[in-house]
């Protein structure tokens, strides 16, 4: 065409227009456009894809502006103005269907791709931590049931030690004189065995009241070194039937607590009782009062077996019980004392430096100011 | 999976061909009214046509390189073989139409003459590669690309008919 043009056939002669040659080339051009154009609308109808769609409108276009360059007249008529706007239009459309072919339809499906890996990943998560959880759930419920039946073989075990020297002293008065020695001997046994088994009784009435809320204080106004130095009188029988000193050394003769008298005898009974029990023959427990800013300190320290680092946050544990076997008890005593403590709005601690080397519990209480 | 993601599987949202049919309508229609009321020489003559066509042409001819650049750059995602047929021929129309741009009557030369028939002459061959192009994409639109190196064979082909031209 650049060079041999005198080869080309006339398309256009000035003044009459446009050849046959010429119109019959755009209505081939536009023939051959019908063929895409049916396709893709029914590809389009079929699939309502966005790109079949573009494409069915492009070559649609694309015959718009064929017409429109079949049957101009003047070389720079209408026609020919809209011709070349309807076939931009069309390459616009034609690029916006490769464009979402090509481009954008890979971006969005990787983007779904990537959404739908999240999802499953955060599933996965959400599953493990799920899974996670039930299997804690499920040792601790075996630790539990464990612990359970432990528990009950310990309790069991514990009312039943009282009831054999029981059933002995009962065949001894059976058999014995009333008021001889081994009726009395008899009945002393029996005395001290129900006098145990109440205790236990007792203590596990108590921890099952505390752990529901259910003990309701009676608070007073009371003297807390004067409620001390009671209780440890009451409990020196039991400290020279050990052979184990006990020393008070009140340096405050008047600390005044808001508490319950009973409750806050039983806790301090519960302290020396323990402190006699690991205390060997010879050693020495040491009750003290002190007064700190805004608390009244009881401190109990002994000469006693100690206690080892590993137990010292489990001593208050109920039913925790010092490495080495059964003391005789549940292992409620110290739990108990925890929770009436803290009952006060106060704390108790325990201190030792190990085994052999004697322990130290600290029951700390609110001060009320004397009136 | 429906026939629809059966005929061309995609995320893209659906789209009904209706509209499109009723663009094509008003299109038609604005044609037969410019056709029988509108007065046909807006131009009057080649001075202030020319301008319109050289950037019109332009247009024409940047948009068919984007389609070309984008899916030869993008063959690798695409199913269809239809759609690297159809762009290799937007690149043979946009260097024709590039000749067609610069042989219009009213152009300086361009290693000839320019003149009605060399000017149409060249359109008349951009369009015939369009539409071939659009009659193959219909045709191979759902046949996929067998061979990565496939896409040279239509790309040299289309070249070697615009270098003919």
């Amino acid at each position: 065409m650049l060079y041999h043009q005198d080869a080309l056939p006339r398309f256009f002669i000035e003044g009459s227009g446009l050849t046959r040659t010429k119109i019959g080339a755009e209505f081939l051009i536009t023939a051959i456009l019908f063929m895409p154009a049916i396709a893709f609308y029914r590809l389009a109808r079929d699939s309502r894809s966005p790109m079949h769609v573009d494409l069915y409108l492009a070559a649609s276009v694309c015959i718009l502006s064929e017409l429109f360059f079949a049957i101009y007249t003047a070389r720079h008529d209408l026609f020919q103005v809209l011709g070349h706007v309807y076939k931009v239009v069309a390459y616009l459309l034609i690029y916006r269907a490769i464009f979402i072919q090509g481009i954008r339809e890979p971006f969005e499906l990787l983007r779904q791709q990537v959404g739908e890996r999240r999802r499953a990943e955060e599933e996965v998560s959400r599953r493990k931590l799920a899974q996670a959880a039930l299997e804690k759930s499920n040792r601790q419920l075996e630790d539990d049931d464990r612990r359970k039946n432990e528990l009950i073989a310990m309790i069991s075990h514990e009312l039943r030690n009282p009831l054999a020297p029981i059933a002995t002293s009962l065949v001894i008065l059976d058999r014995a004189k009333p008021g001889s020695v081994p009726a009395k001997s008899a009945l002393a046994v029996i005395g001290r065995q129900v006098k145990q088994l109440t205790r236990l009784v007792e203590d596990l009435l108590d921890i099952t009241r505390l752990a529901r809320d259910k003990i309701q204080l009676d608070r007073q106004r009371l003297n807390l070194s004067e409620l001390v130095e009671r209780t440890a009188e009451d409990m020196r029988s039991v400290f020279e039937q050990n052979g184990v000193g006990l020393e008070s050394k009140i340096h405050s003769p008047v600390v005044f607590v808001s508490g319950d008298r009973g409750r806050l005898a039983q806790v301090l009974g519960n302290l020396l009782q323990n402190a006699a029990k690991f205390t060997p023959r010879g050693g020495n427990v040491q009750i003290a009062v002190e007064t700190e800013t805004g608390a009244a300190i009881v401190k109990f320290t002994d000469t006693g077996i100690g206690i080892q680092a590993g137990m010292l946050a489990l001593v208050f544990e109920p039913f925790a019980q010092a490495e080495g076997g059964n003391n005789g008890g549940l292992g409620l005593g110290l739990a108990l004392v925890k929770g009436l403590v803290e009952l006060h709005g106060g704390e108790v601690t325990a201190h030792s430096e190990g085994p052999g080397k004697g322990s130290q519990f600290v029951v700390r209480l609110p001060l009320e100011q004397p009136v | 999976m429906t026939r629809a993601d059966a005929l061309a599987p995609s995320v893209m949202k659906r789209q009904a061909p209706a509209g499109a049919s009723l663009v094509i309508a008003t299109l038609g229609a604005f044609l037969l009214l410019v056709w029988l009321y509108v007065p046909r020489d807006p131009f009057a003559g080649a001075a202030s046509y020319l301008p319109f066509h050289t950037f019109a042409e332009s247009c024409s001819i940047v948009v068919s390189m984007m389609i070309f650049a984008v899916m030869w750059n993008a063959h690798s995602f695409d199913r269809s073989s239809g759609l690297v047929l159809l762009a290799c021929a937007m690149l043979g129309a946009g260097v024709l139409d590039f000749g067609h741009m610069l042989s219009v009557s009213g152009m300086p030369r361009f290693v000839t003459d320019s003149s009605p028939d060399k000017g149409i002459a060249f359109w008349l061959a951009a369009r015939m590669l369009v539409a071939a192009g659009l009659a193959l994409a219909a045709l191979r639109l759902e046949r996929p690309m067998t061979l990565p190196g496939w896409r040279y064979l239509p790309f040299g082909i289309v070249l070697s008919i615009a270098a003919l031209v």
